[in-house]
């Protein structure tokens, strides 16, 4: 194996394909919100498993960078744990999973709960770019409709939620304006995340691998999600608390215990959750234990 | 208490030496060796190479083997590799009249000149399953002809073809030294596509999917009667021109299967009724692949002959984003990670949803009493 | 200098020492300073560079350029060592036109009428427009101007040396055709800023 990694680049993309993307980068970051086509690579993990956002951290990454892979929030889960190996083998760089050590943090589908930092670039995994992708399955119209600014569709759509369920029933990749003019797809994060991206301090750079498209949110960009007046935008809201570290304000992941319907609930981004334990937070499943361990 | 599941890492180690173990088969069996699947399974190499886009027979076997007989896998694998090779040169067109020519029929004439040369093929073999290939059989040898093949095999579309005005003459560029060929591996790609991205982008589809869109034409979604004007199989030349030299060089042979069909064409609006053609390549020897992909090739060349967009193969979007196997196989296969964040987003919803129904149904029921 | 010295004049300057780490860095730079316009950035310069481009300006072209970018270069900076020297480290295409560029490389004394050649984009693809790489010869935060926009988190002030105020007006005629529009990379010997399309300018003296 270590024979086969030496014959491929730093990141393992080549330099050319590199510059490819960096040229791309800097577009997306000069036109806030907009997707540019870049001809993406094949790389060695399938599309729609982050190829996009590989893309864009290799051709980001340098050797000092520290790096963080979460997939659902979590550092551990079987794909975070595969991209973090990639690159600590193509790249030799420094991994870890505090939000606050890194400097580049690669994510598929959450936001993290620490707030970002100015010295950090956000990048995110997409699988659809298109945000009206739904609403009209041909490209060639949809950049008609960007270009035009021409957004009706959109709000036609959630406005037909609101008129059969009372409200808008979109929960993930929620749709939001990136400095008053483009309409992007958040990627699948849950609109929960949404309000992280306004005014964020950190770069946020978006990987579309199979369909081969990067945009980006620059620090201090104002992302609003789109609502009604009568309507406005909300995000989930949990009657519970994590259960392991008691935070009240995260996004929670409901955890099957049995098949009699018993069930809890704990942070989804996992170092947030440690992070709160260690500092002596206790949700309601830790206090039971330690007043057994008392008794 | 409830501990987040750990160890993601070593799970993925251990599955991997499970996955080794496996592709090894029984230890008692003897290893397989690239060079008996680049010489015995020869076909399934020649889609890897069309497909995996990359002409390398060993390395397209050792794929093969790799991915366990998997040729999606193993195309994936060919491909992952070829993205990071630099490039040295660009070829000079292919001339495939020039071919070296192990098989060439046409199905629009009885005879022509040169000949119909089956070569080796499937056609007409029954379908029987040979017990004697279970044994190491000694295959006889197989007669060549004396004659030989004519140098230049007169092309059944241009040469023969084309004199009475009866065939659509392909738009040839007057300065076609500066036009620069469509590249989707660099380029990405764009609509409306012209048709070499769109050949390009052929050639590297999915068998099946471009087999089963051929077949719908046939079907009579977008019916246009195809025949085949021509099928070659052989070796063709490889010739680059660096700029540094000035002069040409051979850099060796590659084997390809072309295939020219010619279709009916009532006319257009704008085009006089004649026929009308559709092309297709591939690495290696692949009939199937080739045929189909005239045939959607055909199918997708609606609007330059002002056809009526009527069908799946017509419709360039729908085609050219769909073909790529490893695309389709990894976004297909993606929904097996994780999406418990999503999940739960839309349990929120549902559950909502259904109380708010409950709510309105037990208000409503009130109402009425 | 003979005719024959001349024509490989520039071949000779070496690039980057370490062509990956050092490409990366300065893009580094390059995307802190469009993410975040006005902020100044320090490049480590390459140990040398054609005498008609300057340390930074090289470093980004040797960073970004290949043969897939076309180079325009004002007259001021074109030179056949500058040609030969970027044809030989990134293979990129030197054009004659600047409306033919993804970069151009101008100073403070090109005219308008470069920039109104440059390539702003469509409307279906804003991105296909070119970036301006001017030679600067001081980049700082004292206020001459104020850049709001995203990037930036309420204001950043911004003083280029010796741009003309054509220039500013040039700039505001940009900002208003986003999304198409250009956007520009002020390089001093050892610093760069930047101002992408997004950003509204004001003038010190203005307000």
């Amino acid at each position: 194996m270590t024979q086969i990694q030496s014959e491929y680049n730093f990141a393992y993309l080549d330099e050319q394909t590199k510059r490819m993307i960096r040229r791309a980068i800097l577009k997306a970051v000069a036109i806030p919100g907009y997707q540019v086509p870049f001809a993406g690579r094949e790389m060695p993990m399938p599309y729609g498993w982050g190829t996009g956002g590989v893309q864009v951290t290799a051709a980001v990454l340098a050797p000092q960078d520290i790096l963080k892979v979460i997939d659902q929030g979590s550092d551990d889960t079987t794909n975070a744990v595969s991209i973090r190996q990639f690159f600590a083998k193509t790249a030799n760089v420094v991994t870890t999973e505090k939000t606050t050590e890194a400097t580049i943090i690669q994510t598929r589908h959450r936001i993290p709960e620490t707030p970002l930092n100015e010295d950090q670039i956000l990048v995110y995994q997409v699988p659809i770019p298109e945000p009206l992708r739904f609403l009209e399955p041909r490209e060639v119209e949809t950049r008609k409709m960007h270009a035009l600014e021409e957004y009706g569709l959109m709000h036609v759509k959630l406005y037909e939620d609101i008129s059969r369920h009372g409200h808008i029933a979109t929960t993930y990749a929620y749709p939001a304006k990136v400095d008053g003019r483009y309409v992007m797809d958040p990627s699948p994060i849950p609109k929960f995340d949404n309000p992280k991206m306004n005014m964020c301090p950190a770069l946020q750079l978006f990987g579309a691998g199979r369909e081969k498209r990067i945009y980006a949110i620059p620090p201090y960009t104002q992302v609003t999600s789109l609502d009604f007046e009568d309507y406005p935008f909300e995000i989930q809201k949990w009657e519970e608390n994590c259960a392991l570290c008691g935070a009240e304000d995260t996004f929670l992941d409901e955890v099957i215990l049995d098949d009699q319907g018993n069930r809890m609930f704990v942070c989804s981004d996992s170092d947030y959750c440690n992070d709160r334990q260690a500092q002596g937070h206790r949700g309601e499943a830790n206090r039971e234990d330690e007043m057994e361990a008392a008794q | 208490m409830y501990v987040a599941v750990k160890g993601g890492e070593k799970a993925i180690a251990n599955a991997h030496k499970l996955l080794a173990e496996d592709r090894r088969g029984c230890p008692d069996v003897d290893e397989l060796q690239t060079r008996q699947i680049s010489e015995q399974l020869g076909l399934g190499v020649s889609r890897i190479m069309a497909e995996g886009s990359l002409y390398d027979k060993d390395l397209c076997a050792l794929a093969m083997k790799q991915a366990r007989g998997d040729m999606i896998e193993a195309i994936f694998l060919i491909r992952a590799y070829r993205t990071t090779l630099p490039r040295f040169s660009y070829s000079v067109p292919v001339d495939t009249s020039k071919m070296d020519i192990d098989r060439r029929i046409s199905a629009t004439f009885k005879d022509l000149p040169g000949g119909q040369i089956l070569g080796p093929t499937f056609d007409y073999t029954h379908r029987l399953i040979d017990f004697t290939l279970e044994a190491d059989e000694q295959v006889p040898k197989a007669n060549t002809s004396e004659a030989g093949l004519d140098d230049d095999m007169p092309r059944v579309l241009d040469n023969l073809l084309k004199g009475e005005g009866l065939i659509q003459s392909e738009a040839v560029v007057e300065d076609e030294d500066s036009q620069a060929v469509g590249d989707l591996t660099r380029e990405p790609l764009e609509f409306p596509a012209n048709r070499d991205v769109r050949l390009q982008n052929l050639a590297r589809g999915d068998e099946g999917f471009v087999l089963a869109l051929g077949y719908s034409t046939q079907r009579g979604y977008a019916r246009s009667h195809a025949f085949v004007g021509e099928i070659r199989f052989g070796k063709a030349s490889l010739v680059i021109e660096p700029e540094e030299l000035g002069f040409a060089i051979d850099i060796g042979d590659i084997e390809l299967t072309e295939c020219e069909t010619v279709n009916q064409f009532q006319g257009s609006k704008t085009e006089p009724p004649q026929f009308t053609r559709g092309y297709g390549l591939a690495f290696g020897q692949n009939e199937r692949k080739a045929i189909s992909m005239a045939l959607v090739d055909r199918a997708l060349r609606a609007r330059e002959l002002g056809e009526d967009i009527v069908a799946a193969v017509q419709d360039e979007e729908f085609v050219l984003s769909h073909s790529d196997n490893i695309q389709s196989t990894g976004f297909v296969e993606h929904i097996k990670l994780p999406h418990y964040v999503d999940f739960q987003s839309e349990l929120e919803l549902v559950r909502r949803m259904r109380r708010d129904l409950e709510e309105k149904n037990i208000s409503e029921k009130q109402a009425a009493e | 200098m003979s005719t024959q010295q001349n024509q490989v004049a520039g071949f000779s300057i070496p690039g980057f020492s370490n062509p990956i780490f050092d490409s990366t860095d300065v893009f580094r730079k390059v995307l802190s300073a469009m993410s975040r316009p006005g902020e100044i950035q320090t490049i480590k310069a390459p140990s040398a560079h054609p005498e008609s481009l300057n340390p930074t300006s090289s470093a980004i072209l040797l960073a970004l350029a290949d043969m897939e970018t076309e180079v325009w270069l004002a007259p001021e900076m074109d030179s056949i060592e500058a040609r030969n020297y970027l044809k030989f480290h990134t293979g990129c295409k030197v054009v004659e036109d600047p409306k033919d560029s993804k970069f151009a490389v101008v100073n403070t004394d090109t005219g308008i009428d470069v920039y109104n050649k440059l390539k702003v984009g469509s409307a279906e693809y804003p991105d296909r427009s070119a970036t301006v790489i001017m030679m600067v010869d001081d980049i700082s935060n004292d206020h001459d101007i104020t850049l709001k926009g995203p990037g930036i988190k309420v204001s950043n002030t911004l003083k280029v040396e010796h741009v003309a105020q054509e220039f500013w007006y040039w700039f505001e005629e940009n900002t208003r055709l986003f999304p198409c529009g250009v956007d520009v990379i002020f390089a001093s010997a050892e610093q760069i800023a930047a101002v992408p399309r997004t950003i509204k300018v004001e003038h010190a003296s203005c307000m």
